[in-house]
């Protein structure tokens, strides 16, 4: 038995202890002594929201399926427990053996949004880690960052030994294979660093120097060496098929966000909406295949015990197969007292069969988003659908017998007028109308109720809106009112209910998501002064940030108002997602032009660049009439729609503290 | 077929608090393959109830929970059990045949956490009185000491001691002897004096070679342990916490917040009967 790092009578009075146990079903205890690496694999963050990422759990597959190789878990300890440690000295520690993170070789971050990033600094000062890559020794893990925020890894590059761009699949490997050789060689750790940055997709930013223009713009972005590549390739796996997946996963205790078995379906979206940056840095899209996941389906039910199982896709409706995947998930598990969720799908007939299938049609929600109210800023977003479509859809919804339907919309996009803003009430009037249009009052159940949300704008590396410009902190709430006022003239006004996302994160995660590597002090600065667990509302500073700002002597409208020239060189540029900076610009250029759309993946290639990859939809004939519409939820599923959740859950959370803890 | 199954929770697991460990343990009958009894509608769910929560922190071996199985239930039904299965549409006589009982225990084991392990199981009758959350009345509690708080409640260790259980003794027959046992509850901004020695059974030194065997911190090495027989369940229920507030005040000391831990070894019914003698073998 492995005992606890934490004695009983700290465990006894921090909140939801059994975040801190480890020995969770699935679990994987190995012999310290048998293995070469111990990778310590953190998410900075809350045990609960950190268990509901499948990123983290498949990279724990793949790194403990090598004999050499045991692969822990390490999250944000509570503020709570936070307090403790530092009162009593007590170093972070990994769940699984319930030692401390120093004795990992590698301490690897995965970056999911970028207001986690004090949380960074928060685990590496835990740990006894030295907050910056240049003044680690030997004795310290090799720091090393992945997931969505690498695509701009710059605000926090001084921060990390090594940036791995991609998928996990590629050359996680072939990393582990030159430490190990390395390691035994007795090779330094700058010499692990430099041969490291020569792997494809492996970025060590501390041989990099940036010089800047007298306007504050990137003059020039180089390796110190020759050998080290100008260019950082992201990876990318040709086929999922056998790739490594998480069919035992770990069962927490305590509930997590996503408390369920999860089957990613596929990778990459052929969407293009332009603000998105998953549906550009995971291009091309890739399936798996249908027996494959049906095998996954299985065994993870069967290992773990869930009694719920979701898909998980930037896009579900487009996957190929998945009018027999969801029947055979009906089938074979329903029998099973298995709950089948269901991700945002194009509503048709099928898919209101099947969600009739698996739930209460009288309780349950249909989630629309539509993300612009009006069709010209559809059009901009490259959100390919009509209204026409968005109301036939609700339609179908109502006669079926849903009563209950989410909006989703952004708030300052580029180029938003009023008359956009208010175009988000109008649709919401208009679908409200349709439900007493198309149901008789003898059919009706109860009034409908439309639930509209907006959330606020945030340019992203990678995508088409990399050049766009944001509001400045005041507008938003301005903006929020609008669509609020124009609700409440609305005929049906009682049955629209409005919610918008607290605006005071957005600018800086603005700042975060573009900024460069002169951000990292405005981080640390923030971090001196106790940001910590920014993505929650209610632990989120503004007076922190804007006095982070002023002491490292950093504008944060230069990162989020200014305006962006076509031949600006970004922070991010010295990554190749694939995607050429060309196709982005062209895309940028109609978007606020003619305001025209592209057409998706599977109607027609554009050429963004992926095409000589020769893998995924890139491979697939091309069929003008194919997956022509829309899913109508074609919710960011999982990204900035899981986002939401997250929030939302963090909310609740806040709320419901303690609940679960016995006397 | 409703089966009382005996288990532990010990370790590490003890921080999980009773809801979560019931989702835990409802994950562990699912990966088991054993065939649940499941309510209808959208959101079915296992029909399993506990007999008495544990609080968070506190380890166990005698601990009890009673699970519908669809499994032929060999006893003979009274009509009361016979309307209630018809009630949740189960036709006992098409249901098959349940495993033995270590077939069934093993299949529990197998698929179990570490600190879980399932000791016995037994058919319990079908109707709501002769459920385990029903019946429980009592608790035993294994209270064990740390050696700064058993020295201080003069209560001498018993292993550097082994003959000083008597002294130990001593002292707790003198706060038995007592006829009041007054302690103060709080209750909704109200405070008021309650006598708990009436929910007594008894408080006794265990002797060594029955105590239970986990690794224990270094904070109890020498190893005190008292046996609490107690009031438990929604009846009446005295915190085992609470008795020894009183007999640390009896003994002139305070109560050490972080010098003991609490380690349920059974539950018994109003006849003082382990509720596993409830059933019948299968």
């Amino acid at each position: 038995m492995i005992n606890p790092a934490l004695p009983d009578r700290i465990l006894s009075q921090v909140e939801k202890p059994a975040r801190y146990i480890g020995n969770e079903p699935n679990s994987i205890i190995k012999n310290k002594d048998e293995v070469d690496i111990r990778f310590a694999m953190c998410f900075p963050d809350v045990y609960e929201i950190g268990m509901s990422h499948l990123g983290i759990q498949i990279i724990y597959e793949q790194l403990n399926r090598r004999s050499d190789t045991w692969c822990e878990r390490v999250y944000s300890p509570w503020p709570d427990l936070e307090k403790i440690m530092r009162s009593e000295r007590i170093p972070l520690f990994m769940l699984e053996s319930q030692e401390e993170v120093k004795k990992a070789d590698f301490l690897g971050i995965t970056l999911q949004y970028e207001l986690c990033y004090t949380n960074i600094l928060q685990v590496l000062e835990l740990s006894g880690i030295p907050l910056h890559a240049s003044e680690r020794g030997a004795e310290d893990p090799i720091v090393m960052g992945g997931g969505p925020c690498t695509y701009n890894p710059e605000p926090i590059a001084p921060f990390f030994d090594l940036f791995y761009i991609g998928e996990s699949e590629v050359v996680m490997d072939d990393l582990m294979d030159l430490y190990r050789k390395m390691k035994a060689d007795g090779a330094s750790r700058m010499e692990f660093l430099r041969e490291a940055g020569r792997i494809p997709g492996i970025y060590a930013p501390i041989f990099y120097r940036v010089t800047y223009k007298e306007d504050g713009t990137i003059d020039s972005f180089l390796p110190i060496y020759d050998d080290l590549p100008r260019t950082v390739r992201r990876q990318f796996s040709l086929s999922l098929a056998d790739a490594p997946y998480p069919e035992k996963p770990i069962v927490p205790y305590i509930r997590p966000t996503q408390d369920r078995v999860v089957l990613e379906i596929q990778r990459g979206c052929i969407r293009g909406c332009r603000f998105c940056q998953a549906g550009y840095v995971y291009r091309p899209l890739r399936e798996r295949p249908l027996e494959v996941l049906k095998r996954y389906a299985k065994n993870m039910l069967g290992s773990s015990g869930y009694e719920e199982i979701s898909l998980s896709s930037l896009s579900s409706s487009d996957y190929t197969c998945l009018d027999e995947l969801l029947t055979y998930l009906i089938d074979e598990f329903q029998k099973e007292h298995v709950n089948i969720s269901l991700p945002s799908l194009r509503i048709d007939n099928f898919s209101l069969d099947v969600m009739s299938k698996v739930q209460d049609v009288r309780k349950s929600s249909l989630t629309f988003a539509p993300e612009a109210g009006s069709q010209r800023m559809r059009d901009v977003i490259n959100k390919g659908i009509t209204e026409e479509e968005i109301l036939d859809g609700a339609a179908l919804a109502f006669k079926g017998g849903w009563t209950k339907v989410k909006l989703y919309f952004m708030l300052g996009l580029p180029t938003e007028t009023e008359e956009d803003r208010k175009a988000i009430a109008h649709l919401a009037q208009a679908i409200c109308e349709r439900f007493y249009d198309e149901v008789p009052k003898e059919e009706r159940s109860g009034p409908c109720d439309i639930n509209v949300s907006t959330s606020f704008f945030v340019p992203k590396p990678f995508t088409p809106f990399q050049w766009a410009q944001m509001l400045k902190p005041s507008d938003y709430v301005n903006d929020a009112h609008t669509v609020r006022d124009e609700i409440r003239q609305m005929k049906n006004q009682k049955r629209i209910h409005y919610k918008w996302h607290e605006p005071n994160g957005t600018e800086l995660e603005g700042v975060l998501a573009r900024g460069d590597r002169r951000v990292a002090d405005v981080i640390e600065a923030a971090y001196r002064r106790g940001a910590i667990f920014d993505s929650w509302t209610d632990f989120f500073r503004y007076d922190i940030w804007k006095e982070a700002y002023e002491e490292a002597g950093v504008d944060p409208d230069f990162y989020t108002v200014r305006e962006r020239s076509d031949d600006e060189i970004f922070p991010w540029d010295f990554i190749d997602i694939g995607v050429s900076r060309s196709f982005l610009l062209k895309e940028w250029k109609k978007a606020t032009g003619e305001g025209s759309v592209t057409p998706n993946c599977r109607q027609q290639c554009s050429a963004c660049g992926l095409l000589s990859a020769k893998t995924g939809v890139c491979t697939e004939k091309k069929d003008a009439r194919a997956g022509k519409r829309d899913s109508l939820a074609g919710k960011r599923d999982n990204f900035a729609g899981e986002r939401d959740n997250l929030a939302g859950e963090r909310d609740n959370m806040n709320g419901k503290r303690d609940n679960l803890r016995q006397p | 077929m409703r089966i009382r199954v005996k288990f532990t929770k010990t370790g590490p697991i003890r921080f999980v608090g009773h809801l979560d460990f019931m989702r835990t343990f409802q994950k562990i009958i699912k990966r088991s393959g054993l065939l649940a009894v499941y309510t209808g509608g959208f959101n079915p769910h296992m029909v399993l109830s506990f007999a008495d929560p544990l609080g968070v922190g506190q380890e166990s071996t005698g601990e009890y929970a009673d699970i519908e199985f669809a499994y032929r239930d060999t006893a003979e039904l009274s009509s009361e059990e016979l309307y209630r299965l018809k009630d949740i549409g189960i036709n006992n006589e098409e249901l098959p045949l349940p495993p033995g009982a270590g077939d069934f225990l093993e299949a529990l084991n197998a698929v179990s956490p570490e600190g879980v392990h399932f000791t016995d199981a037994v058919r319990v009758g079908l109707t709501k009185s002769s459920k385990a959350m029903a019946l429980v009345r009592y608790a035993a509690w294994d209270i064990l000491l740390s050696d700064a708080f058993s020295e201080s409640l003069g209560i001498p260790h018993s292993l550097s001691a082994p003959d000083c259980d008597g002294a130990g003794q001593t002292v707790l027959d003198g706060f038995l002897s007592k006829e009041q046992i007054l302690v103060r509850k709080v209750t909704k901004n109200k405070e008021k004096e309650a006598d708990i020695r009436p929910q007594i059974l008894s408080l006794t030194v265990v002797p060594e070679h029955e105590f239970p065997d986990f690794a224990l911190s270094p904070d109890y090495s020498k190893r005190s342990i008292l046996r609490l027989v107690c009031e438990s369940g929604s009846s009446g229920n005295l915190k085992p916490a609470t008795a020894l507030l009183a007999l640390s005040s009896y003994a002139g000391t305070d109560l050490y917040e972080n010098g003991f831990r609490l380690v349920r070894r059974e539950l018994f019914d109003a006849d003082e009967r382990p509720l596993l003698d409830a059933g019948t073998r299968f």
